[in-house]
């Protein structure tokens, strides 16, 4: 607890210099951070690894500190009555000694007759790492902090914009005092529930106002969209053009490949591997334009959106875009 | 976690240096011409008949977590329709479904109408922060939509299930709308409900489109000269694949030691 607190006041300590930065050097700074940044994903991603085991710290509290010597996978298997497969130990042997002894014995736990340690298994227990991924973990809760810093920020907007509206009786300021006490009373009956004893009243009014309430209006906008899909598709498949016929056809194949129903319709067809006429039964014809012809294009939209992508970030990243960021090139 | 291969290092690099050459070539003054996507010319329509109306534009990032590449992205096409609305006095209304990302909005929106000359139009109430659950924002936009009777959405960024929610109710109000987004889930139910769509890799076109700023333009033309590439190793990789050894590709990219003379050398045992 003191060391959020301690961390806490270092963050608003932070933002309060950051905030006294003059103009001309917020851009370079923002620049250096940007850089410095994404180097440390770029440089963990790209810089050789080596085969570690997973999840080191749980197994040395399970097995105890392992010493430097190389365990001798053979003997160790027959000493404990279970065979290893030998693609498996291959791949442990990647280890360094006092890493494969616990991955060993890992192994040794977990395989049973019925279940023998096969490259899979040993896939699971081995991963790669280089001298930045430990600290992975540390650098993306800092993104977390900082992003938590904004949640008050979210609040005070939504309050300052409904209570303008109250104070203005605006039309609809009903609709935000409603609102501004949902949101007070959620977060008191919350906040309440954990202060209180368990079965009080404020766990109850929580359990009415999040299970009973919160989760079936959130049930109800999601049922509501089966009805705009409806409206949706009505607009789209009205036979207007080439390609909304070609989209209507598209569309009823693959629904009738894909019902019982559509699928009944072409039962009569013979669906042997060498029977040309099975081509034509409806769940092969809707399976052939998801398979063959959507799937590829889609992989092609994802190719040039992963190229896209890739462009934008170097952007950012580097700062190639001139003036800050949006703002119009000079 | 994931970490590059050999061979994903070097393509990776090699792309890198593609575009980043190609944009510090646009910006030294090395003119670069990007077709016409009528996607893109849909939202000066967009803007103009929301001027004519005399009604609002609705601007929405979509959902995400956290400040990604694909809400940026979204943000800056935005702050691109909210500059042109702003400079013939048409009001934008921008609901934020991330806290983190609200500040960033406002900023940007703010800066957009001071481009536009109209910095005393912008008002905080416009950029305004609805709910960090789905549903919830969605109801949010949707109620906004029926209130304010928007001539114009604009529906860039990442989005789920709530998409239809938004589409649809601005299709009830009678709004044009153009939407994009990099989620290829998404994109079919945009098409069956929205006016214009911007798929793939024109969503990562827009703003140098909208803009025609050398550095955005040098990354279009980037993008496509690293797709040129890919689709000729797509094409290399199919040949050597079906007449040289049916693995070839899956060992070369999977295991960054296995040696590539091994495979040329023994195809037929690779093969099998």
């Amino acid at each position: 607890m003191g060391m959020i607190f301690v961390g806490l006041l270092i963050g608003i300590a932070i933002l309060f210099v950051l905030t006294m930065v003059p103009n001309r050097l917020r851009k370079p700074l923002i620049v250096l951070v940007t850089f410095l940044s994404g180097c440390f994903y770029a440089v963990e991603f790209f810089y050789p690894t080596h085969a570690v085991v997973a999840n080191k710290q749980d197994l040395i509290k399970k097995y105890g500190v392992p010493t430097q010597t190389a365990p001798d996978f053979a003997a160790e298997a027959q000493k404990a009555g279970k065979a290893l497969d030998p693609e498996a130990v291959k791949k442990l042997q990647e280890l360094s000694p006092e890493d494969a002894q616990l991955a060993l014995k890992a192994a040794l736990e977990v395989t049973t007759p019925e279940k023998p340690f096969g490259p899979d298994a040993a896939e699971k227990l081995v991963t790669q790492e280089n001298f930045l991924t430990p600290k992975f973990k540390d650098v993306s809760d800092w993104a977390l902090v900082l992003q938590a810093f904004a949640i008050g920020l979210g609040i005070y907007s939504l309050m300052s914009v409904h209570l303008r509206n109250i104070a203005m009786k605006r039309s609809g300021w009903g609709n935000s005092a409603t609102l501004i006490t949902a949101i007070f009373l959620m977060a008191f009956a919350h906040i309440g529930k954990e202060y209180s004893s368990k079965g009080g009243w404020l766990e109850t009014l929580d359990n009415l106002l999040y299970n009973g309430l919160m989760k079936n209006l959130d049930a109800t906008m999601f049922s509501i969209i089966a009805f705009y899909i409806v409206s949706a598709a009505y607009r789209a498949f009205r036979v207007r053009s080439v390609e909304a016929t070609i989209l209507l056809v598209a569309a009823a194949l693959v629904m009738l490949g894909n019902v019982p129903i559509g699928q009944a319709l072409t039962n009569w067809l013979p669906n042997g591997k060498t029977d040309v006429l099975g081509n034509l039964r409806l769940e092969n014809i809707g399976q052939w334009i998801l398979k063959k012809a959507s799937n590829p294009a889609t992989m092609a939209i994802d190719f040039g959106l992963a190229v896209g992508a890739l462009a934008t970030s170097l952007r950012l990243w580097l700062s190639l875009e001139r003036g800050s960021y949006f703002e119009e090139e000079l | 976690m994931n970490h590059a291969t050999w061979p994903a290092l070097i393509l990776l690099l090699t792309m890198s240096i593609v575009i980043v050459v190609t944009v510090v070539s646009a910006q030294q003054g090395k003119q670069y011409f990007i077709r016409r996507i009528p996607g893109l010319s849909a939202i000066d329509e967009a803007v103009g008949r929301a001027v004519e109306m005399g009604r609002g534009i609705l601007l929405s990032t979509g959902l995400s977590d956290g400040i990604d590449i694909i809400t940026l992205q979204a943000l800056a096409i935005c702050a691109n329709v909210a500059s042109s609305a702003a400079r013939y006095g048409t009001r934008v209304q921008m609901p934020v479904y991330n806290s983190a990302m609200l500040p960033i909005a406002e900023d940007t929106i703010s800066n957009a109408y001071n481009q536009a000359g109209r910095g005393d139009a912008y008002s905080p109430d416009d950029v305004r922060y609805l709910s960090n659950q789905q549903f919830a924002y969605a109801a949010g936009v949707a109620g906004m939509i029926q209130r304010e009777k928007f001539a114009a959405t604009f529906l860039f960024g990442t989005f789920f299930a709530e998409s239809l929610i938004m589409a649809e109710n601005a299709n009830m109000v009678g709004a044009i709308q153009v939407a994009g987004t990099p989620s290829t889930t998404q994109v079919p139910f945009f098409i069956a409900a929205c006016d214009y769509v911007i798929i793939g890799d024109e969503y990562y076109a827009a703003t140098a489109y909208l803009t025609r700023q050398p550095t955005l333009m040098g990354s279009i033309v980037a993008q496509d000269r690293v797709k040129i590439g890919i689709l000729a190793m797509v094409v290399i990789g199919a040949l050597c694949t079906t007449f040289v050894n049916p693995n070839l590709f899956k060992k070369l990219l999977a295991d960054q030691s296995y040696p590539i003379g091994e495979l040329l050398q023994n195809p037929k045992e690779e093969g099998k």
